[in-house]
C-alpha cells in the first residue's frame, strides 16, 4: 500500500495534514485529514474574570477574532441575564458586517479565485493571487486591498482595535458612534456593495460562464449529502449575528430548530483514534462515522450550510443572488462543496447591504449603550463565524470568575464534512495510482472550499515551503517527496 | 522620518507572542514609533505600512537555533520568494503584492527581525526567559537605529 501525504499548512507547530492511502491497484482506500486543535484553552480560561473573556478569546485566533469577541460577549449577556440595548445590538451587528466584508474578500481573491479564475489545472506558480491579478487586472488588486481595509476599519471604529476588539461588554457596548464615524462607515458600506457586485460579476463571467467549471462544481466528486445548520431570523433568513439555530435535512426541509442555551440537547461531540480534533454531530441522529446521508448525524456549517439552512437572504441583492444560485445548481439544498465559494460571495453582498441598512438607522448613533447587569450565572453565546456556527458557554461563580468554559468552533462543526469531502474527492480523482499536481490540487479544492481555519494553532512562518507531498511504499518507506513551493 | 513597528504572533502561545511583546514594550517606553499588532500577519500589514519611511516586522521563528537569538533580514523587492499558500497569506506574498500594487508608497526600508522561539505550544501570555532576552535585544536594535 502506498501512502500519499499532503501537508497543506506550514506552521511552527501542529500541521494540518492530509494522508491518502492507496491499495495495491493504486486506487484510494481511505483518506484522513488531521486538524490541529488548540487543546487546553478552556482550562486556560478557568479562574479568569468574566469581563476578560471577550478580550482573551479573540486571541485564540487571528482569523476570526471578531466572531470570538461577540460569541463571548453574548455568552456574558446570557450569564448576567441582560439583553444589550437596541443601539448596542445594532453597533455590534454593524461591526460584525465589517468582519464579514474583510474575511470573505480575502478568501475569495486569495484562496478561492486562484483555482477558478486562474484554473485548477494551471501550474502552482501561477495559481495564486498574482495569477488572479494577471487575469482580472492590477486595479482590481487595489480594490481588493482597499475593501479588505474598509472591513477592518469598520471593526476598528466600533471595536477599538481592528484585530483584537475590546468594545463588547455584557449588556451593551463600551462606546457609541459619532456622526462623523457614522458617515465614514456609510461611504465604506456603499463602496463595499459596488465591490461585492463587481466580484459577483467576475464569478459569473469566469466561473459560471465556463461549462467545464460548472460541471466540476456539480459533479459527484464534490457532492456531500449532509444536514445543514445555520442561524436564521424570524423569517428563516440567514442572520450572521443572532437568531435561532435551524437544521435542514437532505431534502431542504426543516429537521430541527433550537436556541443557543439548548445546544447540548442537539449537538454532541465525539472522538476518533487517529486525530486530536473532536467531531460534532446531531445528537438525536447519532454518530455513524464518516458517512453522509439522512441516517448520519453529520451536518454542514459555514456559508453553504447557512444558505441551505435558510430560505433566503434578508437583503434585496443578496436574496436575488441566493435564488439564482439555488436555481442554477438544482434547488435547495445545494450540496456541491465547491458552491461554498458562490455562497460566500452572496454573504459578502449581504454583509455590505446590511451594513448600509444598519449605519443609516437613526438609532445607530444613540447614546443608550448599556443595560444594567444581573447576578453572574451561566450563559451560552452563539454567532455565525465566517466559517460557521461558533458557540461559547461559560459557567461563572458568585464573584463572576469563570468556573467552566466550553467552546465549539466552526471548523470543528465542519470537521467530519471536510474529512468526507477530501476522501470522496480523492476516491473520485485518483485512479490506478496516477497522482499528479492537478489531481492533488483538485483534492485540496474540496477542503479549501470550507476555508478551514487553523488559526487557533500558531501562525505560520514566512518563507517556508507551503506544501509537501510524500509518497510511501507498502512498507511505509518514503519513496518520493515533492516540494510544491 | 516615520517608523512603524509591526508585531506578528499569538500572544497566548508563549514565545509565539514575542512580536506582540516587543510592540507593547515600545508603547510603554513611549518610543517615537507607531506600532501595530498584526496577529496573523496577513495583508493588513500593507495598509499599516503605507506612507511610512521605515517598517520593522517582528516575528518569532523556530529554525533550530538557540532560543532567544535575534536575526535581521532587510526585505527588498525582487528578493522575495513567491509562495502559494493554501490558507492565509504569508509575508513574502504580502510584500510582493504590496510592491505590485503600491510601489513607492511602501517604506524605503523594511526590516524583518526574528526571535528564535523555544516554546510555542504552552498556553501562556509570557515568553520563556531566553526569548524575553531576545525581545529586549530587538527593542534595543530598533531604538538604536532610530
Amino acid at each position: 500500500m502506498k501512502t500519499i501525504t499532503i501537508d497543506p499548512v506550514t506552521r511552527l507547530e501542529g500541521h494540518g495534514k492530509i494522508s491518502i492511502f492507496l491499495n495495491d491497484q493504486g486506487n484510494v482506500e481511505n483518506a484522513y485529514i488531521q486538524i490541529p486543535e488548540l487543546r487546553g484553552f478552556e482550562k486556560f480560561c478557568e479562574g479568569r474574570r468574566a469581563e476578560d473573556m471577550p478580550i482573551i478569546t479573540p486571541r485564540i485566533c487571528g482569523v476570526c477574532p471578531v466572531a470570538h469577541h461577540f460569541a463571548s460577549t453574548k455568552a456574558l449577556d446570557a450569564a448576567f441575564g441582560v439583553e444589550p440595548t437596541e443601539t448596542a445590538k445594532k453597533l455590534r451587528e454593524l461591526m460584525y458586517m465589517g468582519y464579514y466584508i474583510y474575511d470573505h474578500t480575502l478568501h475569495f481573491y486569495f484562496l478561492g479565485a486562484p483555482d477558478f479564475v486562474v484554473g485548477p489545472d494551471a501550474p502552482p506558480a501561477e495559481r495564486n493571487i498574482f495569477g488572479v491579478l494577471k487575469k482580472v487586472g492590477i486595479d482590481v488588486g487595489r480594490e481588493v486591498i482597499k475593501h479588505r481595509a474598509y472591513g477592518q476599519k469598520i471593526t476598528e471604529i466600533i471595536g477599538g482595535k481592528a484585530t483584537h476588539p475590546t468594545c463588547g461588554i455584557p449588556g451593551g457596548i463600551s462606546k457609541g458612534l459619532s456622526e462623523e464615524e457614522r458617515s465614514q462607515i456609510e461611504s465604506m458600506a456603499q463602496s463595499s456593495i459596488e465591490f461585492a457586485k463587481f466580484t459577483l460579476n467576475i464569478f459569473n463571467d469566469i466561473v459560471l460562464g465556463n461549462k467545464k467549471y460548472v460541471d466540476m462544481i456539480t459533479s459527484d466528486t464534490y457532492k456531500l449529502n449532509t444536514y445543514n445548520m445555520g442561524l436564521v431570523d424570524k423569517n428563516n433568513k440567514v442572520n450572521l449575528y443572532d437568531g435561532v439555530i435551524r437544521v435542514t435535512d437532505q431534502e431542504g426541509d426543516e429537521y430541527d430548530r433550537f436556541t443557543a442555551p439548548d445546544y447540548l440537547d442537539h449537538i454532541s461531540e465525539t472522538v476518533e483514534q487517529w486525530t486530536y480534533s473532536k467531531f460534532t454531530y446531531l445528537k438525536k441522529i447519532g454518530w455513524k462515522g464518516l458517512i453522509d446521508g439522512p441516517s448520519s448525524g453529520v451536518y454542514r456549517v459555514g456559508p453553504l450550510g447557512r444558505l441551505n439552512a435558510s430560505v433566503g437572504m434578508a437583503t434585496t441583492l443578496a436574496n436575488t443572488e441566493y435564488q439564482r444560485m439555488m436555481k442554477t445548481l438544482g434547488g435547495t439544498p445545494v450540496q456541491s462543496t465547491l458552491a461554498f465559494h458562490w455562497a460566500r460571495l452572496i454573504e459578502l453582498i449581504y454583509a455590505s447591504e446590511h451594513a448600509l441598512e444598519l449605519v443609516k438607522d437613526p438609532k445607530i448613533t444613540g447614546r443608550d449603550l448599556r443595560n444594567p447587569i444581573g447576578e453572574p450565572e451561566e450563559g451560552v453565546g452563539v454567532v455565525e463565524a465566517a466559517r460557521g456556527i461558533l458557540i461559547h458557554h461559560y459557567k461563572l461563580d458568585k464573584d463572576a470568575l469563570v468556573k467552566k468554559a466550553n467552546l465549539i468552533v466552526a471548523t470543528t462543526n465542519n470537521y467530519a464534512d471536510i474529512c468526507i469531502s477530501v476522501r470522496d474527492a480523492a476516491k473520485g480523482l485518483i485512479k490506478d495510482g496516477v497522482v499528479d499536481d492537478e489531481i492533488l490540487n483538485k483534492i485540496e479544492m474540496s477542503f479549501r472550499a470550507y476555508d478551514p481555519c487553523f488559526g487557533c494553532s500558531t501562525h505560520y512562518l514566512p518563507g517556508l515551503a507551503p506544501m509537501t507531498l510524500e509518497i510511501y511504499n507498502s512498507a511505509r518507506r518514503l519513496v518520493k517527496t515533492i516540494d510544491r513551493s | 522620518m516615520r517608523t512603524i513597528v509591526i508585531g506578528v504572533g499569538n500572544l497566548l502561545r508563549c514565545d509565539d507572542g514575542a512580536g506582540i511583546h516587543v510592540i507593547t514594550h515600545l508603547e510603554n517606553l513611549h518610543a517615537p514609533v507607531d506600532v501595530v499588532d498584526a496577529a496573523m500577519g496577513s495583508v493588513e500589514i500593507l495598509e499599516a505600512m503605507k506612507g511610512y519611511d521605515e517598517a520593522y516586522i517582528i516575528d518569532a521563528i523556530k529554525s533550530g537555533g538557540k532560543p532567544g537569538t535575534v536575526s535581521k533580514v532587510e526585505l527588498k523587492e525582487g528578493s522575495l520568494l513567491s509562495i502559494y499558500y493554501s490558507h492565509g497569506v504569508d509575508l513574502a506574498t504580502t510584500l510582493q503584492l504590496g510592491y505590485q500594487l503600491y510601489g513607492d508608497k511602501l517604506p524605503k526600508r523594511i526590516t524583518l527581525l526574528t526571535i528564535e522561539a523555544k516554546d510555542t505550544t504552552t498556553l501562556s501570555e509570557q515568553c520563556t526567559p531566553e526569548v524575553e532576552e531576545g525581545v529586549e535585544g530587538v527593542i534595543k536594535e530598533i531604538l538604536h537605529n532610530l
